[in-house]
């Protein structure tokens, strides 16, 4: 299996398992005395496991697992296994279903088995969006508009609304009618395009659009899990977007040993050489001295790294904001 | 490199049973596993009564692992379905009686009993 889809598989792994752990898992994983499982299971046959042995494996599984995943030392039985025990743990308790943390777990588990072919990764995009958009299609209230005036004017007060409505002040409700059929529209055109379409450029840019509007519109309040979730698996899915690892060649300097030994994620190639010169490898190019450090810092996966743990920054910077003020 | 054929029959299963979920999704009120995040908006309060005792947030929170007072951004059945079955099995010595109250996408109130008259 050639480099570059490791290093994918690496990416999209790490970046659900840490929305796993901090995000979809963290009141199981963290309040240990009042979060255990099985609790309120979608299958009775949980409730016959005792809770304290329960919680304990499937903590132990999940944070064995993510460890695996985070140092690369048989990642892909990791991410396998992740993906596994989150579902289990999904459905040892109704409380804790979510479509994101399901959407997560699914995810870990098409991408342990990752390889150059990313036709799983589209059908089970293409199934996400079918169904979310099927689902809206047979629902009145997506159609009469009554969804999004609720959703606009009395769940996130959405600036602008108020004002696009009195202009197109036709009908009543006719703004949020628009936004419905414009919504079920997109979803089942992106959903049939990862299904069928022959090029993956067009949903995941159609599906980056409508993800982005939705977070600028409600200015972050709606969605922001889900559009980290959704780049994870346009990553995976996408032909376009590849990762060229950096290979750090060093030799006897203190530096870069301990830059070597503060690399527990394994993410640079390391290659011991015999003269003193440190030098960063990237597309073929060498570099050295200012410009080894900047393409250290900029390289694509970086950049690829970079972006989730600035989206899960923002998460958690607004909980703080609106905790503060 | 070909994956064995095993593992794509695996993943032919695991996609097929994502499809049944959907289309099992038209029949129940209930919406689990059927990839329907923000289906419908719901504001919702929960009030429990034990012996005449009123509960308190944290006390109903404990209760169901969910909010008392809130918005459920997937359909209200599923948080219905987790309070009847609390109430069913390891609440049914308490003999609380039950009442959420919602809004689901700015109709009128709704009221749900616990238990059903």
């Amino acid at each position: 299996m050639n480099l570059a889809v490791t290093r994918k598989h690496l990416i999209v792994s790490r970046a659900l398992a840490l929305y796993i752990l901090v995000v979809g898992l963290k009141p199981f994983l963290f309040h240990i005395q009042t979060d255990s499982l099985p609790f309120l299971p979608f299958f009775p046959l949980f409730d016959i496991l005792p809770s304290g042995l329960f919680s304990t494996a499937l903590r132990l599984l999940i944070f064995a697992a993510a460890v695996s995943v985070f140092l690369n030392f048989h990642a892909r039985l990791g991410s396998l296994v992740m993906g596994i025990a989150t579902i289990v743990a999904i459905f040892s308790s109704m409380p804790l279903y979510s479509t994101s943390l399901t959407f997560a777990s699914c995810l870990l588990i098409i991408a342990s088995q990752y390889t150059d072919n990313n036709q799983v990764v589209r059908w089970q995009l293409g199934i996400v969006y079918l169904g979310a958009g099927l689902n809206k299609l047979l629902d009145p209230d997506w159609w009469n508009g009554s969804y999004f005036e609720y959703f606009a004017l009395h769940i996130f007060n959405l600036p602008g609304y108020s004002y696009i409505e009195n202009l197109l002040s036709i009908h009543p409700f006719f703004l949020g009618k628009c936004l419905g059929v414009t919504t079920i529209g997109l979803e089942l055109l992106i959903g049939s395009l990862f299904i069928a379409g022959k090029k993956i450029f067009y949903p995941i840019s159609l599906g980056l659009l409508f993800h982005s509007a939705m977070l600028i519109w409600t200015s972050g309040q709606l969605s922001m899990i889900y559009f980290y979730l959704m780049c994870a698996a346009y990553f995976l899915a996408s032909d376009h977007i590849q990762t060229q690892s950096l290979t750090f060649s060093y030799g006897n300097s203190t530096f870069s040993k301990t830059l070597n030994r503060l690399d527990f994620f394994r993410s640079i190639n390391w290659q011991k050489v015999q003269d003193d010169k440190t030098t960063v490898i990237f597309n073929e190019n060498r570099y050295q001295s200012i410009a080894k450090v900047v393409i250290t810092i900029v390289n694509h996966e970086t950049l690829v790294y970079s972006f989730f743990l600035l989206i899960l920054f923002v998460l958690f910077y607004s909980k703080i904001y609106h905790f503060l003020f | 490199m070909k994956k064995p054929k095993i593992i794509n029959l695996i993943f032919v299963l695991f996609l097929a049973l994502q499809v049944i979920g959907i289309i099992n999704a038209r029949f129940t009120e209930t919406k689990f596993f059927c990839w329907v995040p923000y289906d419908q908006i719901s504001s919702y309060s929960i009030r429990v009564k034990i012996n005449n005792q009123l509960l308190t947030n944290s006390e109903i929170k404990k209760r169901f692992r969910k909010e008392a007072v809130g918005r459920e951004n997937r359909n209200i059945h599923n948080l219905i379905a987790i309070i009847e079955q609390y109430e069913q099995s390891y609440g049914a010595e308490d003999s609380a009686s039950v009442e959420l109250v919602y809004i689901t996408n700015g109709q009128t109130d709704q009221h749900w009993y616990w238990p059903k008259n």
